[in-house]
Formats: C-alpha cells, sequence, structure tokens
C-alpha cells in the first residue's frame, strides 16, 4: 500500500486490474468481483481480458462483467485480438454493458464529479535511448507507425473530454518505470514513449495500463502523471483500487469548485 | 522446432514460444531457464488449469531433463489500495 487511501466522502474510487486472461472455461472473477461496490465507484478493465481473443473467451469475461455492480469500462489487449474477433470480442462486452474504448473516451458522474476516461489499446515501440525509428525495413516502419497511430487516437480521445478527472486507460506502457522486473529487451515490446507524451499533454490525473506481469504497481510519466501497472500478476489480486480526490483534480484542471 | 540436444539458450527461447503459441497455456509472460540436465518455468499464471498444461506443454519438448515448475497462480488477495 502506498499512502493513505483517500476515503470519506467525495473520495473517487477506481478499481481497475488487466491481463485477466480468462479461458473458456471460466473464471474466479465472478465471485471475486461480487462486492465490488463496497470497495469502488467503478471498474477499469486494462486489456488482455481473454486467453486468446475468441468470442467464446469473450463471452466468459462478459458473463462476469454483467455482474458487476459498478460501470465498467475497458479497453483490449494483446491476447484480445489475437484470433482475429476483436470485432466479437468487443460485441460480446458491449451487450454485457461493458464500455469499451479504443481511440475514444466516455464521461460518468462518480462520486460528484464527472471522470472522463480516455481508452486505447496502445502498442510497443519503446522508451528514450531505446526506441524504434520509422526507417529502414517496412516491417520496422509498420511497427513504429502503429505506436504513432495509438498514441495520436489516444491524444484525440483525451482532447475530447470536458471532465473534473481525467484518466487516460491503456493496455501497453506509457512510461518505463512500471516496466521495472521485466527484462529490459523487452521492454519496446510492452509501450512507447509517445502513449506518454499525449497523456502529459493532456494534462491527465493518472495513467492505467497491464501487459507487463512482472513490472512495477506503480511510477510516473516524464511529465509526472501517475502511472500504474494494474496486471493481475503485479497485483496479486483480482483488482486494484485508486482513491483520487476529484475537488483537487478539477481545482489543479479548471482553478474552479468541484460541481 | 527445439530439439531437446539443441544449445541451451536456444532451447530456452523455443520453450517460452511454445509456452505462448500453444493454446493450451497462451502465456508470453513465463520465462524458462535451461541449465544443464534441468527446465525451470517461472512466472505468472492466469489459473491452475493452465499451470498443468505449462508442465504438459513442455514435457513434449525438454527430452530427458528435469522441470522445475515454479509457476505461480494470479493472486486473489485483497485488492491493495493507492491514494493517487
Amino acid at each position: 500500500m502506498t499512502g493513505a487511501p483517500h476515503g470519506g466522502a467525495g473520495g473517487l474510487r477506481i478499481a481497475a486490474v488487466g491481463d485477466i486472461h480468462v479461458g473458456a472455461a471460466g473464471t474466479d472473477l465472478v465471485e471475486l468481483w461480487a462486492d465490488l461496490d463496497s470497495h469502488a465507484d467503478v471498474l477499469l478493465l486494462a486489456g488482455d481480458l481473454t486467453k486468446r481473443g475468441t468470442l467464446r473467451e469473450a463471452e466468459v469475461v462478459a458473463a462476469a462483467a454483467a455482474t458487476v455492480p459498478v460501470p465498467v469500462v475497458a479497453v483490449l489487449g494483446n491476447h484480445d485480438v489475437h484470433s482475429g474477433q476483436e470485432a466479437e470480442v468487443v460485441d460480446a462486452l458491449q451487450r454485457a454493458g461493458v464500455t469499451v474504448l479504443e481511440g475514444t473516451g466516455c464521461t460518468l458522474e462518480l462520486a460528484g464529479a464527472c471522470v472522463g476516461i480516455a481508452g486505447v489499446k496502445g502498442f510497443g515501440g519503446g522508451f528514450p535511448g531505446s526506441s524504434c525509428a520509422d526507417f529502414g525495413e517496412p516491417e520496422m516502419k509498420a511497427f513504429v507507425h502503429a505506436a504513432r497511430a495509438s498514441s495520436s487516437a489516444l491524444a484525440g480521445a483525451l482532447a475530447s473530454l470536458d471532465a473534473d478527472v481525467v484518466v487516460a486507460l491503456l493496455h501497453y506502457a506509457p512510461c518505463q518505470g512500471t516496466l521495472v522486473g521485466e527484462p529490459e529487451g523487452i521492454h519496446a515490446f510492452l509501450g512507447c514513449y509517445q502513449l506518454g507524451e499525449v497523456v502529459d499533454a493532456a494534462g491527465a490525473d493518472l495513467a492505467i495500463h497491464g501487459h507487463a506481469h512482472a513490472g512495477t504497481r506503480r511510477a510516473a510519466t516524464e511529465g509526472g502523471v501517475p502511472t500504474f501497472n494494474v496486471a493481475r500478476p503485479v497485483l496479486g489480486a483480482p483488482y486494484t483500487v485508486l482513491h483520487l480526490d476529484p475537488v483537487r483534480c478539477r481545482e489543479r484542471r479548471h482553478g474552479a469548485t468541484v460541481r | 522446432m527445439s530439439e531437446a540436444n539443441e544449445p541451451e539458450g536456444y532451447l530456452s527461447a523455443h520453450l517460452e514460444e511454445a509456452l505462448t503459441e500453444d493454446a493450451r497455456v497462451a502465456e508470453p509472460g513465463l520465462r524458462v531457464e535451461v541449465a544443464g540436465a534441468q527446465v525451470v518455468v517461472s512466472g505468472t499464471v492466469s489459473d491452475a488449469e493452465r499451470k498443468e498444461a505449462v508442465a504438459e506443454v513442455l514435457a513434449d519438448l525438454v527430452g530427458d531433463r528435469a522441470l522445475v515448475d515454479r509457476t505461480e497462480v494470479a493472486g486473489s488477495g485483497p485488492p491493495p489500495q493507492e491514494q493517487v
């Protein structure tokens, strides 16, 4: 535990987890998420919800999400697109009431504040000192273009939000600090600095990602935005709860009192 | 394709790839170290069924080497709390 939870009236509680990798056989999360409303106001899912991105697996996730007693917002991860059925995966989740973001944003009224969430899967590409450039083979250029396109999509989603609290929800990491623990040689496949750049430019209040199973729970972008790696193997729990003070977030953003 | 008598580094890479690509496991975060007659696999898997599948997948590929399974099943402990 880092610091004391804010708690109390007006505190915003964000539950988050990624990399639950649910298979077709079922999941223990139905039981573990059942009392989530006593711990949090919303559940954010940071991608890799399924094992191999099949419709059957997505239906298991959707059935679990449908029982969650708070709003659920998700992005997909690389596992969720593995079988080329991402449209079906998204549809199954949406039918269960999950808001699925990909270069899009949504707002929710939670704890007396307007909470904006911008989401994108993201991509690899690396970080300062070991980032990939748009140069050389077409395959390398395509890799870099995917990272830049994903970051641009996140920038657009963040710009669309008018909210008291702004959250960036990703699967890939926007900073290297939360990757500590993973072999450095694979950091370029776990995230890219361009995601961090747009999170910083938008002045987001926090960023949430998964993907790095052996990474570190908490760090910050180059611009100082608190960033949380919520991959379930990192948490050792079915979700974490992040406590924010929406009054402080709104005052920082607008210089006004929270409505 | 892995061969039980190939250099340890290559075998390690092939075994990690197998654990990612085999539908029974599909876990890219697992690490495999090959040292002499021993193969050690570590990391976190999502459920007990997949932990069993790790052993199944590797058993077909490690030849006569002994398999040491140090994988853990993803935790279900109390949610950690963080003040942002």
